[in-house]
Order: structure tokens, then C-alpha cells, then sequence
């Protein structure tokens, strides 16, 4: 009986509603009556619970169902149906399941009868009576403009004012302790809670604390000798021979590398070679070798391609925006396209500017203050910014050709060459012929000169993606730095034929940024103290930590900024302080207190990092290799990596720096050893204490050869020579009395075979060896 | 040594310092979940207290990973009117989205044939788990995101197709610790090394004791945890040897004064050294009885591989390692799938059906919950003539014990086994009813990273509460 009047009513409305606003009363009333009936039972009891008043937390699309309005405004797709049409209604397309990204109800189909409904509705001209509720809150989708942030509120937070003038507290009335103003500042600090810094470490411990902090190398690899000098300029005198060392930019170079998420390839999915990214990892260590200025490494870093007459190294400089993790192999070229920008814009705002940015691709951040219109500002910089040259499956990633003419040329012939050796028309003599000329072009024609790097791409403005997706665009955004820095520096206010990336690099690089300096010092701070004055190293916003000591930073931030950016200098400065040379044992009631919070009195221990302890174990075999630069990666350009020469590269006897980092193919042994990941920026590697790191210490090949070798290169004759050539070059000290008759008893009724082996893996394993004291 | 692990772990330190500084490599931090917040991402932020988390029905998960894609409608998901309409063109639309061109339907090559008291339909391919039906909790309508083996591997491992994130098992991990410290906590057993190798068992950025071991042939093509052995001589003159290694580490100690990393390294030499003796013993399949090892099929050339790594799990779990992953490969029949899928399920089919039986048989399967799947289905149209592509919009997976259902199928496709249409189960809400079985909230599991509150189930996913016994 209910299908019965169902039908007729069906039948009359096909017939005579064409137009709702003509319908005459009594078609309506009948449409009307078809709606009570039949749709909205069905709307309240399949869509109410995410697309009305009623939802759980918010309207799921910004759609609502539960009046008229709601479905003639629409949500983030439009509005949801066009009355009259069927086929081109999305609320009809998401009920017939037929598109995977759009099926509505989520959770299950409705039925055929079901869908029927609705197709007859809207046909009939989707009649509604009902209307917007009085009081209504729910009706505008989740916010994607700035009115929810307070921008003013957003600037007064600490890490976007500019550093404070500070007054340097004077040196003289520090008494003779406080070598500079890190030290007056700190015993300020200190005095305020009544401790006492601890005494200084001894002179042996501080030359190994400082070889390995600057070089990440032992002292007896680096030739230092076991006496300190006695002059009162002897640390100076180190720390200068220790900055000028090559072996200080691959130490220093490979903290930035954790930084820039370098790799030698992009690791997601189909694993490619990035066989370029090499020239990257090298001006790295350069830059730091020659002290670049931290604004110009920076700028170069962004922008290095769009600078003027622009360098091969600035070009290689870009490599940081190029080198990260991909997925190359995704059927989705837009997804493709807007995931590769986002690592782009997360890796920069982190990098340079401790910001979360990412945090703004799907809403507006939830503790900073920006916003999705200031996320695809900054994509839009990026997305005119030339990374990739296709996104076909494989994409390929954009190369510079920097070779010679004359070499381009004579690649184009050999290409020509091969051409006619191959071709199957010419007789047999003719592409011998080829073929020879072919060879011999070839064998002395060096390769081309690629390098890896962004180019500017068609200039274009990013619209914003609704909750992250390229699906649901909304209003189109000017390039843009965040408007919570629209004051000093200034950052142009329209940009036409440029991509915008230049400006962005000088904002970062510019004297004025509030935050470029300081997260500079803090992570500078961070690698020679353990634990940054923000011990939140890349992350200056709300939900970072404050700093520990506000003024110190902010004197360090202008101290790096006077001295032009000189990275060698801030290390002189912090290195040289009486604070530097503190003893790792807490003076008495200082381990207890809240050291997220407050600046210790001692040099907390830190331990050798995975690099540090492959290269010192090489360097004692005397294995190790002092190379610099280069290419170890097997791989031909545009071939995946071939992970089974892993185990080959990391038995090579070069610095670890230089071994080829396979994303996703990670080395066991560092990982254990709690390497960065090479997949995000991280300034702040863990110091973990795990049971991996004793197995290998215990049971690897490379302890045991590096043992065997100690044990063999002993002097010749007398238990104590043998034992302090063994304790020098392990932990830079003579032997103790203890250490001796440890040693003596040991040897004497060791069950093994090379007693003195064994005893050089126990000093290996020891926490005297594995931490810096 | 023992003691001094104990007396380690009562001191007054913040979850950070033990994270970082616990000799509990492999997780021995049996922080029943979720105590507090881990500061080390919060920097200065309250370690606030998290609620308990619910009983636990499962206490250890099994994951046999089915590399490649295997083809619903050719093993679990019978179609009748695919086979019907075997040629025609599809009738509906393609997906926007798809990874290779592809022509009319293909019916499938196999016969299907109800089983148990359950009646589940199953290919004649699967005779093995044909007989455990009434123990499995099939799920027909899994979708993900992502038609692409690396995406959609990252994110059935992790819940995202985008970036690197924690691999389920670190999770697990984090959340709930280890049941037995002398071995690590998350073992992948020969994962795939391509498609995102370690990040399908990568900590990623929870801290390093959540790391998965990978267990991959050593030296002598034995499966091995790494540096589990050494060059060394004897057990007895290693033991020397890091008896010497203790007395310097306790000088040392006394020298400087006490430092809880460097007491919690001289802890993690013994656990490690107990790791050594322990772990040998749980790699040896020659204990297991004849009738085991021919209820796996370890006799049999064509079932042995994959059998050894399903005994091995059932082994490593027993020991109490939380979450044991095996992979299967290499399902991703482009073309010559009846051959293809044909000698893939004979290898397959035994090992699993034996494990489950193995399982139930020892009361282990109550609270071990096993997961069986791919990264995505396949597509009931034909991919040349003979193959099919990746389809990540409806598939089947299967789940066993653990505080599931046994003997249902939840969940459908539609008429041809393409789209999930009917109980859909996405991969997140996979990733929250396998925390829920393990007793814990996934909105409630997070990780402060890089400025947000990270979850193993990003802002998505829900419970399927219809699955749970």
C-alpha cells in the first residue's frame, strides 16, 4: 500500500514538477509529502550523524543535510545537488558508490531502494520545506582564514620579537672563573639559585672532549699529543687547530646533513639513486670548512640558483630543497606534487626558522599563529619552484647540466655514434665503423656534469586545500611569507615573474628575522652542550620549550649576527668559556634539580655519536682513509639503488659522512646508534641506551678487527708501555695503578686466546670510551 | 646485575630519562602503558597521567604480511556474478585514480566452496585454511588510499602514505612494552628490503628502543637477530671478557659519580649477554616435535620457507615478543595470476593454517592476535589477458584470535569485488581495533612531534566493534 502511494506520487511528480518555483501548491504539497515520507527518515537516520546540528564534533565536509540551506550552499565540493539533476548531483554520485572518492554513507551503501529515493527527489526537484534552524552555530565550515587567530596576540610571543638589547653582565665583577659573557651571564644564573659551578675537567679529558665535539675523531687519530701544552693559551691553541682541521667539516657538516635530511636517495617507494646528491652532502662540509656566513649559507641553501651570476656551488646549494624524501612512484601526480611542497615548506620552516609549518596544511595550526591561507602562501612559493620535471611513474627529479660545451658536445656525438652502430639499414662496415669511433670518443670523454638542485617553475599562486585536499580548493593565496611576520624584515608585498623563493631566502637570511639567529645559536649551543637553551632545537613555537635563559640567547643571536654570521667564531666563543671546561660530575646538589628548566653547573656527558664511533674505531685500526669528498654510491643516474652493496660501502674505510645513506635501507649499526632519520630535520639526535648497542659492541666485525689491531700494534716488550700506548689512544690518559693490575690479573686467566684483544674490546665497550667525560 | 636493573628503574626519573637513559633496550619498561606523557617530546610539558588503559584481550600480535597484493576474488571473496559476466565491461566506473590501464572483467580461474560451520566461501586453492574457517574473522570490505606498493605498504605498516611514521609494531611497543626483555620487543622476519624497506618497521620518531629488529639470513643463510653472535671465542672467555668490562665501568662509576646512563649501560651489557643465551634456544626449530613440524609443512620443499618463519613467529611470540611480523611474497600478479597465485597459496596456505591450528592447540590463540593481508587487493578486471592490477578500494584480510570473532565474514564488496561497499574497513580503523584488542584508546597512544600530537591512526580510524567477540 505505502510502495503503492509511493509510485503515484513518484509518477505525479515526474509528471508535472519541472521547476520547483513554478510548482503549483498542490504538486508541491505532494513533493512534500514524497520528502516526510520518505527522505527525510532516510537523511535523518543515515546522514544526520556527521551533516547536521547534531554531529559529533564538527560537520564532516562542511555539508549539512538537516535543511534546505545546507544542501543549496553545500560544503567543500559545492553545492550537494542541483535539483532536477540527477546525474550531476554529488549527493547522488557519493550514494552510488561508484566514485572512490566520494561514497557516502562512509561506513556502508545504501540500498538500491534506498538510492532510489534520493534519485527520485532530486529528479522531482529535491522539494524541502525545511528551514535554517533560528539559532545556528554549525553553519560555517571549520575556519580557513585568520579569524580564529589572533595575529597581534601571535606576534607578542617571545620567539617572534626581535632579540632583546641585552646587558652583558660585567666580566670583572665575576672575580677571575669567568673566562666570557656566557660564563658572567651563567653565574648570574646560578647565584640566583644558589650553585656553584663544578671544578674543571682534567687537561687530557678536555683536548678529548674538544677532538671529538670539533672533528668527532680521537685525539691520537688526530695526532694530538697526550701531554697537554703548558701555556695558559693551550686550550685556545687547540680549539684553532682543531677549527682548521678539513676533519672539522665533516664533523660539522654532518650535523647540518641531520638537519637538511640529506640522502642518497628519495626512499619512499621505488628506491632511486639520487647520484648527485653527493655534490650537496660536500658543499656541506665546504661551507663549513671555509666558515661560510651562516645568512649566506642559508640564502645559497633556498635559493642559490637565483642569485646573481649564480655558481655552480649555489646551484648545488639547492640540493637542500631537492634532496629529501619522495614518494616518485604515486598514481596520484597532484597528491605527488602538493606531499612534495609540503616536505618542502616543513623542512625550510624547521630548518631555518624553528617552525612547524606542516601543521597548517590541513587546518590552521592548532598553537602558532598560522593559518592554512599562510601554509599555501608559502606553497604557492614552492609549487613555482621547478623540483621535479615530470610526475610520471617513475617521476624524474630536475638536474642542472653543468658540463663544458665542448664535453656536451662530444656526448651528443657518442649518442649520435651509437645511433648508426645500431642502425640496422647501414651496412655491416658502416656501423663497425660507429662503433669503433663510438669507443674510442667514449673512453676518454669524461661524464656530464649533472647537479641536483630547484629551478623556478611557471609562476602560479596556491588555493587553499580544504582539510589538505587538492579535491576541495578554496580561495586563492598570494605568495606569501605567514602574515604573523608581515613586519621586519619585510617581505615584498606582490611578486609577479619570480616564484617568490629568492625573497624567502633573503626573509631567512636577513639580519632582522627574529627567529633565524637564535635557532642558529640554540642548535650551535645544542651539539656542544647536550641540550639546547630551547631544548626544543627545532621547534621555537608554542608548543617548544621557552628558553632556559632568554638574555643568553638573545646575546648569542646578535653576537652570531655582529660577527657576521661566522660560525667559527660562536663555537670559539662557546668553546673557550670556563663553562665549556666544567668536569662532567654534578657539584653536590646539582643533579637534582629540573634541568629542563635551568642551566647545569657541569658539562653533562655526552656519548660518541654512530659516526664518531665507526671513524674512531677505524681511525685506531689506523684504517681509516682521510679522503675528502666524492662519490661512493654504485648506482648509474636514473637506476634504483642497489641495497646489496650496502654492506660493501659500509666496510669502506672512508669517514662515515661519505658512506652512502639509503633511505629506507638504513645501516642497523648506526640506527642503533641513534643516527638521525634521514626522512625529517632533526637537530637534536637521541643518546640512547640500548641493548643493540652492546651486542654490536660485543659481537661486530669491525670491534673485533679494530681490537685485533690495537692489540697487534702494542710496543713490543713491558706490561705498563703496552698499557699506556692502549689507554692513550683509547681515552687519551695513561694507565692507572687500577687499570694495571685490572689488566695484569685479566690477562693471566683469560680463557680466550689473545688476552690483550680482549682487553682492548672491554676498553672499546667502556663507558670511559663510548662517553665524553 | 639483575638487581642493579631493578634498583635502576626505581629511580625518580622523569619517562624521558628512562627512555633515554633505561638499559631497556628492546623496551623492558614495562610502563603499562601510557604512565605518562613522554617528555621528551614535550620538552617542559606536565607528565600528565593517562587514564589505564582497557583490559587487554590480545597480548601479542602476529602479522603474516602477503607482499605484492593478493586477489581477493581469488581466494576470499567469491564473486559469482564476476565469473558470470567473465569479458564484459565493467559497469560502473573506474576509480579516478588507477595505477595501469585495464580491460573487461576477469572471472576468476578458481572454484570456490563453502566451508565449516560458517559456511565461508573460499578458493579451492586455500584447502588448508579452508578447514580453520570457523576460526578466522574474514573482512571483505578493507580499502586504503594509496594503488602504489610503497604508499599503500607505508600505510597499512603505519597509517600514512606520505611521510615516514612509526611502523605498527613501534606503537605496540611504545604503548605497551615488552613481556620479555631478553628479547627485542618487535621482530620483522625477512621484510621486503624495496617499498619502503625499514620504514615498514622503523620507530621513525618515537624513540629508538621502539625500533623493529629485522631477523634476514646471516653468513651461514641462517635466520638471525643481528650481532646476536660474534667472532668471539667461547661463551665462557666472552664472559671474562665482559666481567672485566664490568669492573671498569663500576671504577669508572665510582670515579665520576654516578651517572644513571652509565649505570644503565652496565645493566644493558647483561641483558644483552642474556639476550645471547636466550635467544639461540627460541631460533631452534629442531625442538619442535615431528608432528609440528610436519603440521607446518617444514618437510614439504614447496612449505618449508614460509613455514620456518610461521614457526619462528609462533616461537618469538610464545617468548613474549610483543609483535611478530612474517612476509610472504610476492603476490602481484600482473599477469599469469592462476599460475602465479596458484604456487604462491601452495606455499602459503599449510604454514598459516597450521599456525592457527598450533596456536588453538597450545591456548595461545585467546590472546594472540593474527593478521593475515596485503597492501591492497586486486582488480576484478583483466590487466592484459591474464593478470590483474593493484586495488586498494575493497579487499579482504583476515584476522584470527586475539578477542575477534571467529567464523564471520564482515563486510562486502560490490557485485564484482572492486569497491568495499557495505561495513567498510579502512586501514585506520584496521590500526584502532587492533590497539582496542590490545587494550589501548588509539586516540589516547600519542606522540608529541615536530609541533603536534602524532597517533598511529593520524585523525581517523574507528573501532569495529562488530568484529569483537
Amino acid at each position: 500500500m505505502v510502495s503503492k502511494l509511493a509510485a503515484v506520487i513518484v509518477t505525479l511528480a515526474l509528471i508535472s514538477v519541472r521547476t520547483p518555483a513554478a510548482s503549483a501548491d498542490g504538486e508541491s504539497e505532494l513533493g512534500v509529502a514524497y520528502f516526510e515520507k520518505h527522505v527525510r527518515p532516510l537523511l535523518i537516520e543515515k546522514c544526520y550523524q556527521c551533516h547536521s546540528a547534531e554531529a559529533d564534533a564538527k560537520i564532516e565536509g562542511g555539508l549539512r543535510l538537516d535543511f534546505r540551506g545546507g544542501w543549496e550552499k553545500g560544503g567543500d565540493s559545492g553545492p550537494a545537488l542541483v535539483p532536477g539533476k540527477v546525474e550531476t548531483s554529488l549527493l547522488i554520485r557519493a550514494v552510488r558508490y561508484r566514485d572512490p572518492d566520494l561514497q557516502m554513507p562512509p561506513k556502508k551503501k545504501l540500498s538500491d531502494s534506498q538510492i532510489g529515493v534520493l534519485e527520485q527527489w532530486v529528479a522531482q526537484g529535491a522539494i524541502d520545506p525545511r528551514e535554517a534552524p533560528q539559532t545556528d552555530h554549525a553553519v560555517e565550515p571549520e575556519s580557513t582564514g585568520a579569524n580564529l587567530i589572533d595575529i597581534d596576540e601571535g606576534r607578542r610571543f617571545w620567539s617572534f620579537q626581535p632579540p632583546q638589547e641585552v646587558e652583558v653582565p660585567s666580566l670583572t665583577t665575576h672575580g677571575s672563573w669567568a673566562s666570557n659573557a656566557i660564563d658572567a651571564f651563567l653565574l648570574d644564573h646560578w647565584k640566583d639559585r644558589g650553585a656553584a659551578p663544578a671544578p674543571p675537567a682534567a687537561p687530557g679529558q678536555l683536548v678529548r672532549r674538544l677532538a671529538y665535539a670539533l672533528t668527532g675523531l680521537p685525539p691520537a687519530t688526530l695526532g694530538l699529543p697526550l701531554e697537554a701544552e703548558d701555556r695558559p693559551d693551550a686550550r685556545e691553541r687547540v680549539i684553532d687547530r682543531l677549527l682548521a682541521s678539513p676533519r672539522y667539516g665533516e664533523r660539522w657538516g654532518r650535523h647540518w646533513l641531520d638537519v637538511s635530511r640529506f640522502a642518497d636517495s628519495n626512499g619512499m617507494d621505488e628506491n632511486m639513486a639520487y647520484v648527485q646528491a653527493y655534490r650537496y652532502r660536500d658543499y656541506v662540509i665546504d661551507a663549513f670548512n671555509a666558515d661560510l656566513p651562516f645568512d649566506r649559507f642559508a640564502i645559497e641553501q633556498v635559493a642559490g640558483d637565483l642569485l646573481e651570476r649564480s655558481t655552480m656551488a649555489q646551484k648545488v646549494a639547492t640540493g637542500f630543497l631537492a634532496v629529501g624524501p619522495k614518494m616518485l612512484a604515486c598514481d596520484d601526480p597532484q597528491k605527488m606534487r602538493m606531499d612534495i611542497v609540503d616536505e618542502q615548506i616543513d623542512t625550510t620552516g624547521r630548518a631555518f626558522l624553528g617552525m612547524t609549518f606542516g601543521c597548517a596544511r590541513c587546518h590552521d595550526h592548532k598553537f602558532d599563529p598560522v593559518t592554512t591561507k599562510d601554509y599555501y602562501g608559502l606553497a604557492g612559493i614552492f609549487m613555482s619552484t621547478k623540483t621535479l620535471v615530470n610526475y610520471k611513474v617513475v617521476a624524474k627529479w630536475h638536474e642542472y647540466d653543468l658540463s663544458p660545451p665542448e664535453i656536451r658536445e662530444a656526448h651528443e656525438t657518442i649518442a649520435k655514434l651509437r645511433r648508426e652502430a645500431e642502425d640496422k639499414k647501414a651496412s655491416q662496415e658502416a656501423r663497425d665503423g660507429a662503433r669503433e669511433r663510438m669507443k674510442a670518443l667514449a673512453s676518454k670523454t669524461p661524464p656530464l656534469t649533472k647537479v641536483m638542485g630547484v629551478t623556478e617553475n611557471e609562476i602560479t599562486n596556491a588555493r587553499v586545500h580544504l582539510r589538505g585536499s587538492y579535491l576541495t580548493l578554496g580561495e586563492e593565496t598570494p605568495r606569501q611569507v605567514p602574515v604573523v611576520f608581515h613586519r621586519e624584515p619585510q617581505f615584498p608585498a606582490a611578486l609577479e615573474n619570480q616564484s617568490g623563493r629568492l625573497e624567502l631566502a633573503r626573509w631567512i637570511g636577513s639580519a632582522e628575522n627574529p627567529l633565524t639567529a637564535r635557532v642558529l645559536v640554540n642548535r650551535l649551543w645544542r651539539w656542544h652542550f647536550g641540550k639546547g637553551l630551547v631544548s626544543s632545537t627545532d621547534n621555537f613555537g608554542k608548543l617548544g620549550s621557552p628558553p632556559r635563559h632568554a638574555p643568553l640567547l638573545d646575546y648569542l643571536a646578535t653576537e652570531l649576527v655582529q660577527g657576521d654570521w661566522s660560525i667559527k667564531r660562536m663555537q670559539r666563543l662557546l668553546t673557550t668559556s670556563a663553562r665549556y671546561g666544567l668536569t662532567t660530575t654534578p657539584p653536590p646538589g646539582e643533579a637534582e634539580h629540573d634541568l629542563e628548566k635551568v642551566l647545569p653547573a657541569y658539562q653533562p656527558r655526552q656519548r660518541l655519536d654512530a659516526e664518531s664511533l665507526r671513524d674512531s674505531l677505524l681511525g685506531l685500526a689506523g684504517a681509516l682513509d682521510l679522503s675528502m669528498h666524492g662519490q661512493l654510491l654504485k648506482d648509474q643516474p636514473g637506476k634504483y639503488v642497489n641495497r646489496s652493496h650496502l654492506d660493501d660501502y659500509l666496510t669502506l674505510p672512508r669517514r662515515s659522512v661519505y658512506i652512502p645513506i639509503v633511505r629506507s635501507a638504513l645501516y642497523g649499526a648506526f640506527v642503533a646508534f641513534d643516527m638521525a632519520d634521514p626522512s625529517a630535520p632533526n637537530g637534536d639526535r637521541r643518546q640512547s641506551v640500548v641493548a643493540p648497542q652492546s651486542l654490536y659492541m660485543m659481537n661486530s666485525d669491525r670491534v673485533h678487527q679494530t681490537a685485533a689491531q690495537l692489540a697487534e700494534r702494542l710496543p713490543a716488550e713491558g706490561l705498563r708501555e703496552k698499557l699506556d700506548a692502549l689507554y692513550g689512544r683509547l681515552l687519551h690518559r695513561p694507565a692507572s695503578e687500577a687499570d694495571v693490575s685490572r689488566a695484569q690479573a685479566f690477562l693471566a686467566s683469560y680463557s680466550g686466546e689473545d688476552g690483550w684483544a680482549a682487553l682492548a674490546r672491554a676498553i672499546l665497550a667502556s663507558n670511559e670510551f663510548l662517553y665524553l667525560d | 646485575m639483575r638487581s642493579s636493573l631493578c634498583h635502576h628503574r626505581s629511580l625518580p626519573l622523569t619517562r624521558r630519562a628512562l627512555l633515554q637513559q633505561s638499559a631497556a633496550g628492546f623496551g623492558a619498561l614495562a610502563f603499562h602503558g601510557l604512565l605518562a606523557k613522554d617528555a621528551a617530546a614535550t620538552t617542559n610539558g606536565p607528565l600528565a597521567p593517562r587514564p589505564a588503559p582497557r583490559e587487554p584481550k590480545a597480548k601479542r600480535v602476529i602479522f603474516l604480511f602477503m607482499h605484492g597484493g593478493p586477489s581477493q576474488v581469488d581466494l576470499f571473496d567469491d564473486k559469482p556474478r564476476l565469473t558470470r559476466d567473465d569479458g564484459k565491461p565493467l559497469p560502473f566506473d573506474m576509480p579516478r585514480i588507477v595505477s595501469s590501464k585495464t580491460g573487461n572483467l576477469l572471472g576468476s580461474p578458481f572454484h570456490f566452496a563453502r566451508h565449516g560451520q560458517s559456511g565461508a566461501s573460499v578458493s579451492d586453492i586455500l584447502p588448508h585454511l579452508s578447514r580453520v574457517v570457523d576460526d578466522l574473522c574474514i573482512i571483505r570490505s578493507i580499502h586504503g588510499s594509496n594503488s602504489r606498493h610503497g604508499g599503500a605498504l607505508l600505510e597499512l605498516h603505519t597509517g600514512s602514505d606520505t611521510f615516514p611514521r612509526p611502523a605498527m609494531g613501534s606503537w605496540i611497543q611504545y604503548g605497551l612494552g615488552t613481556a620479555n626483555e631478553n628479547l627485542p620487543g618487535f621482530l620483522t622476519i625477512n621484510p621486503p628490503g624495496g617499498h619502503g624497506g625499514a620504514n615498514a618497521w622503523s620507530s621513525s620518531f618515537l624513540p629508538a628502543h621502539y625500533q623493529g629488529t629485522r631477523i634476514a639470513k646471516n653468513k651461514e643463510s641462517r635466520l638471525e637477530i643481528p650481532f646476536m653472535s660474534g667472532p668471539a671465542a667461547s661463551r665462557r672467555a666472552q664472559r671474562e671478557e665482559l666481567a672485566l668490562l664490568e669492573a671498569m665501568n663500576r671504577d669508572h662509576l665510582s670515579q665520576v659519580g654516578g651517572d644513571p646512563a652509565l649505570e644503565a649501560r652496565l645493566a644493558s651489557y647483561e641483558l644483552a649477554f642474556r639476550m645471547q643465551m636466550e635467544a639461540p634456544g627460541v631460533q631452534d626449530l629442531s625442538t619442535e616435535s615431528a608432528s609440528t613440524r610436519a603440521l607446518y609443512g617444514m618437510d614439504d620443499p614447496t612449505t618449508a620457507p614460509f613455514a620456518e618463519q610461521c614457526l619462528l613467529a609462533r616461537r618469538f611470540s610464545e617468548a613474549g615478543v610483543r609483535f611478530v611480523q612474517v612476509t610472504h611474497r610476492y603476490w602481484d600478479q600482473h599477469s599469469k595470476l592462476e599460475k602465479d597465485h596458484r604456487r604462491l597459496a601452495s606455499e602459503m596456505d599449510r604454514p598459516v593454517a597450521a599456525l592457527i591450528t598450533d596456536l588453538k592447540q597450545r591456548g595461545l590463540l585467546d590472546d594472540t592476535l593474527v593478521l593475515w593481508g596485503g597492501e591492497f587487493g586486486r582488480t576484478p578486471v583483466a590487466q592484459g589477458r591474464d593478470g590483474r592490477d593493484h586495488n586498494p578500494h575493497g579487499f579482504t584480510m583476515f584476522l584470527a584470535g586475539g578477542g575477534t570473532k571467529p567464523g564471520i565474514q564482515y563486510g562486502n564488496t560490490d557485485e564484482y569485488g572492486f569497491y568495499a561497499v557495505e561495513n567498510r574497513v579502512h586501514f585506520h580503523d584496521l590500526h584502532a581495533t587492533m590497539l582496542h584488542l590490545l587494550g589501548i584508546d588509539h586516540t589516547k597512544l600519542t606522540y608529541r612531534h615536530a609541533g603536534r600530537d602524532f597517533r598511529l591512526t593520524d585523525v581517523y580510524g574507528e573501532v569495529v566493534h562488530d568484529i569483537l567477540a
